[in-house]
C-alpha cells in the first residue's frame, strides 16, 4: 500500500468504513489525492518560470550589491557590505529616502481617502452612474509616461493650463513654476501620483461596497442609526479587509514608482524630487555604478518584501 | 526483406551525407548580419542611412544590416546592456561622453589603419581629439554633429538701440535693458536671457561659462584626469552665470524646469530677448513662428575673458572590439565615407550636410559658409571655438550625480557658488580615484 493509501485508510477508518472496503477506499482516496495534486501540477510551470525569472535576477542583484562593480570594473570585485556602509555617508541617498517616505505616505493616504469618497459617490443611486464609473477609470488606463508628459504640459510655467486657470480665478498673481521650484515640485509630483492611483482604489472599494447587504443597512436605519453611524459601524468594518489589500498594494506600487517622477522632473531641481527609484536608475543607467545601485535596490526590496509579507499573511489568514 | 534492409542503410547513409554537406556549405552561403546601433533622429538622415544600408546590402549579397535606432538619452544604457549581455552591435554611433565611457571599458576597436589619411588631415583638431586615444591611436571616425550659439530678437534690440553682444558686458547690458514688466504686475514677464537648465541639460549650459572664463573644468595632468573647479577662473565663470539669475535678475530662476523646447517656445512667445540653443532650433523657430521672420537673428557666443568657447561636437562611428564581423563593419564605414547617391558627395558628406547638421572638417566650413542659411552662419563660425564635453571617463557619472543638481541649486540660490564648486571639485576627485 502506498503512502496515499495508508493515509486514506486511517482517515476513512475513522468514519468506520475501512474494515468493510479497505482496498476500494484506498483507491478512491488515491484518486482524490491525485485530483488534489492537479492544480499544483498546472501551477508548477508558472511557479518554475516565476522562480527563474524573479529569483535569479534578485539573487544576482544581491550579489551585485556586495561587489564594487562599475564601468571601470565591469567584472566586479567582492567588497562585502561596503556599498551599504557607503550609503550611510551619501547625502543623495538620505534625501531620496526622505522624499520617498514623504511621497509614499502622502500619496497612499490621499489615494485611499479620495478613492473611498469616490467609491461612496459611485455607489449612490445617481443617473448616469455607469458613465461615471467608466470615466473614473481614465487616469488609471492612461500609461504612466503619457500621463506624466500631459501633466508636464499642464504644469508648464509660461504656457501651462494650470497657471492660466489659477490666474483667471485670481488665486495667483504670477505664474508658478510648479516643477521648477524646490518648494513646490514634490507636491506637484505627488498630486499626479494621487490622480493616477485614485481610480484603482475607488473601483476596488466600490466592488466591496456593492457586496454590502442592503438589509443590514436598512435594519440599522430602522433601529435609528444616522448616516455617520451607518458609515462608521457598518460600511467601514465591511471594507476593512478590502482596504487592507488596497493600502498594501498601493504602498508597494507607490514606493516603487519611477515613471512619473522620471518623466516629470528627473529628480530635480537639484535633488528636490529625487526618489530612491530614480536614484537607482541614475546610478545604474547613467552613472553605471552597478554595485551601489544594487545596494539601494536591495534596501528597497527588503522594505517592499516586508509589506508584501504583511499582505500575503493577511490574505492567507482570511482564506 | 534484404532489399528493404539495404534501402534502409542507403537512407541512413544518405541522410548522414546530407547532414555533412549541410554542416559545411552554410558557412560559405549563410547570411552575415551586421548590427548597426545609432541615434539618428532627423528624418532626412534616417532616410539617407536606410538608402545607404539598402545599397550596401545589394552590393554585398548575403550581408544583412540590422539597424537599432534609439534616443540619445537611452543610448549609453542600451549599448552597455548589449555589451554586458554578450550581444554588442558591430558598429555604434556615439557622442563624446559615451566615447569616454566606453573607451575606458576597452569597448572600441583600434581602426587607425583603416582611416584614410586624407580624411584625417581634413578633420578639425576638436574632432580628432575625440576619436584619439591616449596613445594616439584612432578608435572612431567623426561624423555630423551640432554646435550651440545665441538667438536674439533683432526687433527689440533695434528698438532699444543695442548692437549684437560681443562680450559678457554686452550681454549683461542688453539683458538688463530688455528685462521688462510688460503687464505691470510687479514681476518681469519679458526676460533678457534664458537657456535650458532642466535636469537633462543643466551641466551642458554651465560648461561654456567656465570655459569662457579660462578654466578647463576638468583636465588631464600628468597622465590623470583632475578637476580644475577650484580655480579662480571656474569660480568667475560660474559666478557670472549665477549672477545673471540671482543678482541681476535678467534670467528667471525657473529655467531649471525648461528644456530646449520650452526655451524655444518662450522665445517664440516673446518671453525671452536672447536664448542659447542648438543649431537645430533655427528650423524649429522658422517652422513654429513664421510671423517672426526677419525679427530674430543668431550670433556667435559672446566672448568671456578667455574667448568664445562653446559647446559643440561631432558624433563618431565606432567599431566594437567584441564585433565578430570587424572587417565587414569597417567595409561598411568605408562605404559610407567613399560612396554616395550624388556626384562628389559621399553618404558621410550628405549625412552632415542635411540642414542644421554640421561637420568638423575644413572643407565643410568652406562649403557651408557659402551655401547654408545665413541664420546658421554663427554656428559654422563657432565650430572652431567648439569644445566637446570633457573626455574624462568619470565625467558622465560626475555630471549625472553631482554637476546637474548642483548647477540647478546654484542658479536657484540654494547653495553658494564657492561651496558648490568646492563640493564638485571634491566629488570629481573621489570618482576619478
Amino acid at each position: 500500500m502506498n503512502l496515499w493509501g495508508l493515509r486514506a485508510t486511517r482517515r476513512v477508518g475513522s468514519r468506520g468504513r475501512t474494515q468493510a472496503h479497505p482496498e476500494g477506499a484506498s483507491v478512491i482516496l488515491s484518486h482524490k489525492a491525485a485530483q488534489r495534486a492537479v492544480p499544483y501540477l498546472f501551477l508548477a510551470p508558472t511557479a518554475v518560470l516565476v522562480m527563474v525569472l524573479l529569483l535569479v535576477p534578485v539573487a544576482n542583484g544581491f550579489m551585485l550589491s556586495l561587489q564594487e562593480r562599475d564601468l571601470f570594473n565591469p567584472t566586479g570585485r567582492f567588497t562585502g557590505l561596503t556599498n551599504f556602509i557607503k550609503l550611510g555617508d551619501d547625502p543623495i541617498f538620505w534625501r531620496a529616502l526622505l522624499n520617498t517616505v514623504q511621497w509614499t505616505v502622502v500619496v497612499v493616504l490621499a489615494q485611499y481617502l479620495f478613492g473611498l469618497g469616490l467609491a461612496l459617490l459611485l455607489n449612490a443611486d445617481v443617473r448616469g452612474r455607469g458613465v461615471f464609473r467608466a470615466l473614473v477609470l481614465v487616469p488609471w488606463v492612461i500609461p504612466q509616461a503619457i500621463s506624466a508628459i500631459a501633466w508636464k504640459w499642464l504644469y508648464a510655467e509660461q504656457y501651462g493650463v494650470l497657471n492660466a486657470l489659477l490666474r483667471d480665478m485670481g488665486l495667483i498673481k504670477a505664474n508658478v513654476a510648479w516643477l521648477g521650484l524646490p518648494e513646490t515640485v514634490m507636491w506637484a509630483v505627488t498630486a499626479v501620483g494621487i490622480w493616477k492611483g485614485v481610480p484603482f482604489v475607488a473601483i476596488v472599494l466600490l466592488a466591496a461596497l456593492q457586496a454590502l447587504e442592503r438589509e443590514q443597512v436598512e435594519a440599522a436605519v430602522v433601529d435609528g442609526a444616522g448616516g455617520w453611524q451607518v458609515f462608521r459601524f457598518i460600511t467601514i468594518p465591511h471594507l476593512r479587509y478590502t482596504s487592507f489589500i488596497v493600502l498594501a498594494l498601493s504602498t508597494i506600487w507607490t514606493f516603487n514608482q519611477f515613471d512619473l517622477t522620471h518623466v516629470l522632473t528627473r529628480g530635480g531641481p537639484g535633488y528636490a524630487s529625487q526618489l530612491l527609484s530614480t536614484y537607482v536608475y541614475q546610478l545604474f543607467m547613467t552613472a553605471f555604478d552597478f554595485g551601489k545601485a544594487a545596494a539601494v535596490a536591495v534596501l528597497m526590496l527588503i522594505t517592499v518584501a516586508f509589506l508584501a509579507w504583511a499582505y500575503i499573511r493577511r490574505i492567507v489568514y482570511h482564506s | 526483406m534484404r532489399v528493404s534492409r539495404a534501402l534502409g542503410r542507403v537512407a541512413v547513409l544518405g541522410t548522414l551525407a546530407l547532414l555533412a554537406v549541410a554542416m559545411v556549405t552554410p558557412v560559405a552561403s549563410a547570411e552575415v548580419t551586421l548590427h548597426l546601433f545609432h541615434m539618428t533622429w532627423i528624418p532626412e538622415e534616417i532616410q539617407l542611412i536606410d538608402e545607404a544600408v539598402a545599397t550596401f546590402e545589394k552590393a554585398n549579397p548575403g550581408v544583412r544590416i540590422i539597424q537599432t535606432r534609439v534616443s540619445w538619452t537611452d543610448a549609453p544604457g542600451q549599448l552597455l546592456t548589449s555589451i554586458m549581455g554578450g550581444s554588442p552591435p558591430d558598429i555604434t554611433l556615439a557622442r563624446p561622453s559615451m566615447v569616454a565611457q566606453f573607451r575606458s571599458m576597452g569597448a572600441f576597436a583600434d581602426i587607425t589603419d583603416a582611416i584614410d589619411p586624407s580624411l584625417k588631415k581634413e578633420l578639425l583638431p576638436a574632432a580628432l581629439q575625440i576619436v584619439q586615444t591616449e596613445s594616439g591611436r584612432l578608435d572612431g571616425i567623426p561624423t555630423e554633429g551640432c554646435t550651440w550659439a545665441w538667438f536674439y530678437r533683432k526687433d527689440w534690440f533695434g528698438q532699444a538701440g543695442l548692437g549684437v553682444p560681443q562680450t559678457w558686458d554686452d550681454v549683461l547690458r542688453a539683458a538688463k535693458a530688455l528685462t521688462k514688466d510688460v503687464n505691470g504686475d510687479g514681476t518681469p514677464d519679458q526676460w533678457g536671457l534664458a537657456w535650458p537648465l532642466q535636469a537633462e541639460n543643466a551641466h551642458e549650459y554651465w560648461l561654456p561659462w567656465v570655459w569662457q572664463a579660462g578654466s578647463q573644468v576638468v583636465e588631464r595632468r600628468d597622465g590623470k584626469w583632475v578637476s580644475d573647479l577650484d580655480s579662480p577662473e571656474a569660480l568667475a565663470g560660474t559666478q557670472f552665470m549665477v549672477d545673471l539669475v540671482q543678482k541681476h535678475r535678467v534670467t528667471p530662476a525657473t529655467i531649471v524646469d525648461m528644456d530646449w523646447e520650452a526655451i524655444t517656445t518662450g522665445f517664440t512667445l516673446g518671453k525671452f530677448a536672447m536664448i542659447q540653443n542648438g543649431a537645430w532650433v533655427v528650423g524649429t523657430i522658422q517652422g513654429r513662428a513664421p510671423e517672426l521672420a526677419g525679427k530674430w537673428g543668431t550670433f556667435i557666443a559672446p566672448s568671456g575673458p578667455a574667448g568664445r568657447w562653446h559647446l559643440g561636437w561631432p558624433n563618431s562611428w565606432h567599431v566594437l572590439k567584441a564585433s565578430r564581423n570587424q572587417d565587414l563593419a569597417l567595409k561598411f564605414l568605408n562605404f559610407l565615407y567613399t560612396k554616395g547617391r550624388k556626384p562628389n558627395l559621399t553618404y558621410a558628406d550628405e549625412y552632415a550636410l542635411i540642414p542644421t547638421s554640421l561637420n568638423w572638417t575644413s572643407s565643410f566650413i568652406a562649403y557651408a559658409r557659402n551655401t547654408y542659411d545665413p541664420l546658421l552662419r554663427p554656428f559654422i563660425d563657432n565650430l572652431e571655438w567648439s569644445r566637446p564635453w570633457p573626455l574624462a571617463p568619470a565625467w558622465e557619472q560626475f555630471a549625472e550625480l553631482y554637476a546637474k543638481p548642483y548647477v540647478q541649486d546654484m542658479v536657484q540660490g540654494r547653495v553658494t557658488v564657492k561651496d558648490a564648486l568646492a563640493t564638485l571639485h571634491q566629488r570629481f576627485g573621489e570618482l576619478q580615484r
